[in-house]
């Protein structure tokens, strides 16, 4: 299905001249530099050659520690997608985006009477890529939340105070995805094309040198809080999370170098050829 | 089938059927409200209504529409089911650094300890594990700390160890120790592989303020439903509020609440959680302790559909105008999927259409679905489901119709007398 759609694109692209950008969207947290903290250069820059003009990126910074719906989340990737295709003039937007980023995403193309924004860019998006999205929630955000709530009358708020993480407990997406958000089963498809890439494990052995892409000690962590997921994930995120909305493009060890699978840190760095497949879908 | 509906929708016939290129338009009512929709008994009055609780809120009004995929079958999801294999404790380091017998009921158990407040923080070295006094120290696998674990994203409170306990250790009565500890710590044990599990669901997955919502909570093991010998429950409110919940075993094992729900909805946005404990004894006597959560939406209700549409067909599509009743100003949205007939006779979603605008008080909102995106092979009878109003400045959910309006073809025409 994606292989049409792609030689439809191209042709209706060829026809009409396109101007084709790229947009990367970071997932939870409050970047000011996300291409350096958050993608690393070596990603971006290598996605970016597969553009016709390779300055028309964006690399997105916003407050996405508040809910996705917040000025600061959704309101502010709008402002800035808003900027960049006009400033640009793109016509044909590819995003990409990882993790809870794909959640600030698909509120916009869920809710497109929300603000008066959301309109003129949805109708420039070709398609979101969403690497490892968050659309069903995970365990581990539950348990960061949650304490006791019998035994300690702040129990229950106890952890992290990002509304973002609270947004991510597995009962919250539920509810926003049968209420608020469209693409999972049984609801509305997006506006556009959601296609994910889902990372299926975590490999941090610490004599394979596949386990330092994307860093370390990050996949030495992820390796931990697997734990507490199922036995198909990328060390954060299960695998029926990451697939919840939207369509697979595909699992990562049908297309990464050796077959490597993408640990969550993995999947937005520039590891085991996931950025020249990006690039050759742009 | 009354009067008034049927004559509604032998008027809207003629608006959609008509071939040709002349407007037609029509005045209609929404089918009844089916058991399941959500539909408010009264509104909220102006003066306690609450503030929104988005900022920013868009003023000019919007409209869009996009064509569904015809083969895609839509369905309302059911409220969530939430199921748990965990359970959390809070433990004084004096009974961490005796020991705290922690009862496995399967091989494999993770367990996080936490630090409250000022309690010292742990680190791997500080933790022992035993059973029946000879110590297990390599069952305690692959330890994490919270730097660890927050690199990859999971931000737990500084000072936290988490760990597996190995699997070839198997299941029972471990004691679990912590030396030079102090203050207060939350233990955590997630079972992933135990037979024992809780799950709690809500009848709806939003409701009224003031209203009543009930709750489902049953305990598990390999043979079914277990009767627990302890419930209890609690439901916090996005701002801190925490009300006791009170679930009562029914005959078939599962525990229900009924709950009253506060009059008052949340100053700060974020869903309700509604928590449920739920203890019992395995075979061998030994305890079992689950947790469980889940959420919902407590919303006021500020506006209802009046229950008239005006519907008008032209050259550009069909469009649809629904008077709302407003009790609080806001910006206010109506979202609707438009079905048509297709050749095989069956019914399949054509395109999906929102329109929102700011409303001070009584107003309307409208759906356009445009010509082209609806598939050219669809005909009548056409249906308007999933009905929705949403309040967007208070992120509420007001009123839902599973299937709103139904336009049947065009009646044959009749020379004879009025039926």
């Amino acid at each position: 299905m994606r292989i049409l759609l792609t030689i439809l694109l191209s042709l209706a692209a060829a026809s009409v001249h396109a101007n084709t950008g790229v947009a990367f969207v970071h997932g939870t947290g409050h970047q000011t530099n996300a291409a350096a903290d958050y993608w690393g250069w070596g990603f971006i820059n290598s996605v970016r050659q597969g553009l016709p003009n390779e300055a028309n990126y964006v690399v997105i910074n916003c407050d996405f520690t508040q809910y996705m719906w917040d000025n600061a989340a959704a309101g502010c990737l709008a402002s800035q997608l808003t900027s960049f295709i006009t400033s640009r003039g793109i016509t044909d937007l590819v995003v990409i985006t990882h993790s809870n980023g794909g959640n600030v995403m698909r509120w916009i193309l869920s809710n497109p009477t929300w603000d008066s924004r959301y309109p003129a860019i949805i109708h420039r998006i070709r398609w979101v890529n969403a690497l490892a999205p968050s659309s069903a929630g995970t365990p581990l955000a539950n348990a960061v939340i949650s304490g006791n709530a019998f035994e300690s009358a702040v129990g229950w708020l106890l952890g992290y105070k990002s509304d973002a993480v609270r947004q991510q407990q597995t009962s919250w997406m539920a509810h926003y995805n049968a209420n608020n958000l469209y693409g999972t089963a049984g609801r509305p498809s997006l506006p556009k094309g959601f296609w994910n890439v889902v990372g299926t494990d975590v490999d941090p052995a610490i004599w394979d040198s596949d386990s330092y892409c994307g860093g370390y000690f990050e996949n030495v962590g992820l390796g931990a809080t697997q734990l507490w997921l199922s036995s198909c994930s990328d060390g954060f995120l299960e695998c029926s999370s990451q697939s919840a909305a939207g369509y697979v493009w595909f699992y990562d060890t049908s297309y990464m170098a050796g077959s490597e699978p993408l640990s969550h840190n993995q999947s937005r760095r520039q590891c085991f050829g996931l950025d020249v497949i990006l690039r050759n879908d742009v | 089938m009354t009067a008034r509906i049927r004559i509604a929708r032998l008027a809207l016939a003629a608006v959609i059927a008509a071939a040709g290129g002349s407007a037609a338009a029509a005045q209609l009512s929404l089918l009844p409200a089916g058991p399941d929709d959500l539909v408010a008994a009264a509104l909220v009055s102006p003066k306690s209504a609450p503030a929104p609780v988005t900022s920013g809120i868009e003023r000019a009004p919007v409209q869009f529409a996009w064509a569904l995929e015809a083969d895609k079958a839509l369905a309302t999801p059911p409220p969530h089911v939430a199921e748990s294999r965990e359970y959390y404790t809070e433990l004084a380091a004096e009974a961490l650094a005796k020991g705290h017998p922690l009862h496995a009921t399967a091989p494999g158990a993770v367990v996080r300890i936490s630090p409250l407040g000022q309690a010292k923080a742990l680190q791997p070295a500080m933790l022992s594990l035993s059973r029946d006094g000879v110590d297990l120290g390599d069952a305690i696998e692959n330890p994490a700390t919270a730097a660890q674990m927050k690199a990859s994203g999971a931000e737990f409170a500084e000072g936290t160890i988490a760990f597996r306990i190995a699997p070839q250790a198997g299941e029972g009565r471990f004691l679990l120790k912590a030396a030079g500890v102090s203050g207060r710590y939350l233990l955590h044990v997630y079972e992933p592989q135990s037979e024992w599990s809780a799950t709690l669901s809500t009848a709806a997955d939003t409701a009224f303020a003031g209203g009543t919502l009930e709750a489902f909570l049953s305990l598990r093991d390999a043979k079914g439903v277990v009767a627990p010998t302890r419930l209890r429950g609690a439901l916090s409110a996005p701002d801190g509020r925490v009300y006791d919940v009170a679930y009562a075993s029914s005959d078939k094992g599962t525990a229900v609440a009924r709950i009253e729900l506060p009059a008052g909805v949340s100053p700060v946005p974020g869903l309700w959680e509604l928590h449920g404990f739920a203890a019992a004894r395995a075979a061998d006597g030994s305890p079992v302790l689950r947790d469980v959560k889940t959420s919902f939406a407590l919303v006021a209700p500020t506006a209802r559909l009046e229950g008239s549409v005006d519907a008008r067909r032209d050259d550009a599509g069909l469009a649809f105008s629904l008077p709302v009743k407003v009790a609080a100003p806001g910006r206010y949205e109506v979202r609707a999927v438009l079905y048509g007939t297709a050749a095989d006779g069956r019914l399949q979603p054509a395109a999906i259409a929102h329109g929102a605008a700011w409303l001070d008080g009584d107003g309307s909102l409208g759906l356009a679905f445009a010509r082209d995106m609806i598939g050219p092979g669809l005909h009548a009878p056409w249906e308007l489901r999933d009905l929705q109003l949403h309040d967007q400045a208070r992120l509420a959910k007001l009123e839902t119709r599973a299937v709103a309006l139904r336009i049947e073809p065009e009646a044959p025409r009749s020379t004879g007398p009025e039926r």
